[in-house]
């Protein structure tokens, strides 16, 4: 029977990647769908996740053939490669991942006799992949943060267009924003410690906050500027937007607010 | 006056004689007989084998713990086993050998009323070639953390390594099992994480290339068929929690091996396609396989009734379903709940002495028909909760009679929470903290991985680390009997 393809936002769970242990009538069943499924969405192969199985299952199909991998287990990886992938899980999307470039599997077939699998490059990037789903998780585990973060990106704007060049992790804007953001718990913790002093001292201290405060002013207004120059290089990118950068300014801006009039008040 | 003997002074051991003297009072006699005058903290191994602690942070003497609970000790290395008594009088016994200064090897009849067996298991280092050095003791070319000890011999060893590596000298760390069929790989993932948090420290880990050799079918699979984790929000196998561990630590793995040599330097190993592969070494910690102790017992005639208390690998037979058959017909009723001896009702086992009914990871051989796969772990939490339950049937029968109900911890029914450390300090430790419910999958309440997902997760982090070390230091108190000490956990 053909199955719906479990697609992006059903989460995988730890109900998944249940060994099989009875290589019965509902097996065969499960192999069946997973080919007609396969043969009806042109795949290259599926894991029973993919169509709402919780066992560890799949089948690849590979030139006109299928090969049935149930209880796959990989024991030997050699050489690292960063393909590009894509999967039924996230239509329409792609990431780089870093993948074994040679593995050896064993595994069983639907008798449950003990095969042996040798597969490079591509066969074994798609093994990998559908490994993943059968433990459990899908190709993010596989992705350096960068492109995690990327590919998060891609995720909530439903498209692949992104790169990291159109939007890089570590722009300066943000260390900006880190900044004010140390600078405003900074100004919170020598503000507490005002109960402690005595009165000559205060006046010290809340000159010195002043000047912290009128700071991180001045810092949030170079960031709301320079966010926009450097936001001008990546189009792409949702924290690079106006909208973006004048939200940031302003839930910033009421920090600094706060910490002035707790300075005002409390000293 | 009833008298419960008790061989073994570990987790189990001393679990089981302290709650028993403690609720059967002075009307009764609880002896342990251990070769060990030191009780040791085995979790905190890792650490002195990395030269964080010392031998005397995770050992403290058994003697004036025993005699301020009032308990007899007996400081000797139990040997034979004689459940229906000798000729003329039925009271059964076990033959003893001291191993206490000054009286070694002396023997002595210790008559019983229940025997319960925690010895433990025997690091049988013999079973490859070279891990061993053919007396049943560890071997020159590996070093291991299974005892304080050895644990401040591989210490040593490090020591030796890092000096050579800080001289400019590129040196090759290989940490695993030793044998196919080894578990405790918890203890070996926590000392390979331990070296490579203290070489960084040192400033040598470029000057490293630590390796991982493993009889596991997939990293994180740790003898129980691997756990799920929660990392970072994520939902994750313990395969790949494990598989980002070693990749971002740049640690290479081998799995699916069983180490079939080892020599100066160099182990063989076969692969799960029973391909033969070598790998070269400068420091090698090999976990050893383990075998129950090799106790024989005798039938009051003097005929061998070994076969009737152990299985061949030498674990006690205890009230587990031992012909289950298959992987497919496998059942989380199969696992021990009582572990009374089926043949004689007043012997029991805990801990790692009991015989696990079967595996727990899927068995799996290679084609050469060499077993490559882990046995089941029987760590801490387990043992001490296997313990207070024996100590609690013993206590009801010899206060009630032999009829009355046993108490029940069967490990399909129990969860177990672990630590496993992954670096020690106070700012920059790391370690997993897991827990797993039940301990053996339960297939038919819990279809899929037979694990309760609502109490099966794990995290890794700073925190890990200081609840490993407040469980050292909690642990050490309970086991020193100090105030407030049944009010711990096991």
């Amino acid at each position: 029977m053909i199955k719906n393809i479990t697609t992006y936002p059903t989460q995988t769970n730890f109900g998944f990647g249940g060994t099989v242990r009875h290589f019965d009538e509902t097996l065969t069943q499960l192999l069946t769908d997973l080919k007609e499924t396969i043969e009806e969405n042109h795949l290259d192969g599926l894991a029973a996740f993919q169509i709402g199985s919780p066992l560890s299952v799949m089948v690849i199909k590979k030139e006109n053939e299928f090969i049935e991998i149930i209880n796959p287990v990989v024991f030997t990886k050699e050489g690292k490669i960063n393909p590009v992938e894509t999967t039924a899980y996230f239509p329409q999307l792609t990431a780089t991942t870093t993948r074994a470039q040679k593995i050896k599997l064993m595994y069983e077939n639907r008798q449950g006799e003990q095969q042996f699998l040798t597969a490079e490059d591509d066969l074994a990037i798609l093994i990998q992949r559908k490994v993943d789903y059968l433990m459990g998780s899908t190709f993010l585990v596989r992705l350096s943060p960068e492109e995690k973060q990327l590919f998060e990106q891609k995720l909530a704007s439903n498209s692949d267009e992104l790169t990291l060049e159109s939007c890089p992790t570590g722009l300066k804007s943000e260390k900006i924003l880190t900044t004010i953001k140390y600078g405003v718990i900074v100004g919170v913790v020598v503000l507490t410690s005002s109960f402690l002093l005595s009165d000559s001292h205060l006046n010290m201290l809340k000159s010195l906050e002043y000047i912290l405060i009128a700071l991180l002013f001045l810092l949030t207004l170079g960031y709301f500027f320079y966010a926009q120059y450097e936001g001008k290089k990546y189009n792409t990118c949702t924290s690079c937007q106006i909208g973006n950068i004048v939200a940031m300014t302003l839930i910033k801006s009421i920090h600094i607010t706060g910490l002035f009039l707790l300075t005002y008040w409390l000293t | 006056m009833a008298r419960l003997v008790i061989m073994g002074g570990g987790v189990a051991g001393h679990t089981t004689a302290t709650f028993a003297k403690k609720w059967l009072g002075k009307d009764h006699e609880v002896v342990v007989v251990t070769p060990n005058s030191q009780w040791n903290w085995i979790p905190s191994n890792i650490w002195v084998g990395v030269g964080q602690m010392e031998k005397k942070d995770v050992v403290f003497p058994l003697a004036p713990i025993y005699k301020k609970a009032g308990i007899i000790y007996k400081q000797a290395l139990a040997t034979t086993i004689h459940p229906e008594g000798k000729e003329g009088d039925d009271t059964p016994f076990i033959i003893i050998q001291s191993t206490e200064e000054g009286s070694v090897g002396e023997t002595e009849t210790l008559t019983y009323d229940y025997l319960v067996n925690a010895t433990g298991p025997k690091l049988n280092f013999d079973a490859t070639p070279g891990l061993g050095d053919g007396s049943g003791q560890m071997g020159s070319n590996t070093v291991s953390v299974c005892t304080a000890e050895h644990a401040v011999h591989a210490n040593d060893e490090l020591t030796k390594t890092f000096e050579k590596a800080k001289a400019g000298k590129r040196q090759k760390i290989l940490v695993g099992t030793g044998h196919g069929t080894c578990t405790c790989q918890g203890a070996a993932f926590e000392y390979i994480f331990n070296i490579e948090h203290e070489a960084k420290k040192a400033g040598i880990r470029d000057m490293l290339d630590i390796k991982w050799i493993s009889n596991e079918a997939f990293l994180g699979d740790f003898g129980m068929g691997g756990l799920h984790m929660k990392v970072g929000g994520y939902a994750v196998s313990s395969k790949l929690f494990a598989e980002s561990l070693y990749a971002e630590r740049n640690v290479e793995w081998i799995i699916g091996a069983h180490t079939s040599k080892v020599e100066e330097g160099k182990i063989e190993y076969e692969l799960l396609d029973g391909t033969m592969h070598e790998e070269t070494f400068d420091f090698a910690m090999l976990i050893p396989p383990f075998s129950g102790v090799g106790f024989k017992a005798y039938a009051k005639d003097g005929a061998d009734i070994t076969d009737q208390l152990f299985m061949p690998n030498g674990f006690m037979k205890v009230d587990a379903k031992y012909d289950a058959g298959a992987y497919e017909n496998w059942k989380a009723s199969d696992w021990p709940e009582t572990y009374q001896n089926p043949s004689f009702g007043n012997i029991f086992a805990a801990g790692i002495a009991f015989a696990p009914p079967h595996l727990i990871s899927k068995p799996m051989s290679s084609p050469n028909g060499t077993p490559i796969n882990p046995t089941p772990p029987r760590t801490g939490m387990p043992a001490g909760i296997i313990g207070k339950a024996v100590a609690h049937s013993v206590c009801d029968m010899i206060k009630a009679g032999d009829d009355v109900e046993l108490h029940k911890a069967s490990m399909a029914e129990m969860g177990a929470a672990c630590v496993a450390s992954a670096g020690k300090g106070v700012l920059h430790g790391t370690a997993a903290a897991m827990t797993v419910y039940p301990v053996v999958p339960d297939f038919e309440k819990y279809p899929g991985t037979g694990r309760d997902t609502k109490y099966t997760f794990g995290e890794i982090g700073l925190a890990g680390h200081w609840i490993k070390h407040i469980l050292h230091h909690m642990f050490i108190y309970k086991a020193k009997l100090k105030p407030g000490w049944t009010l711990i956990p096991e």
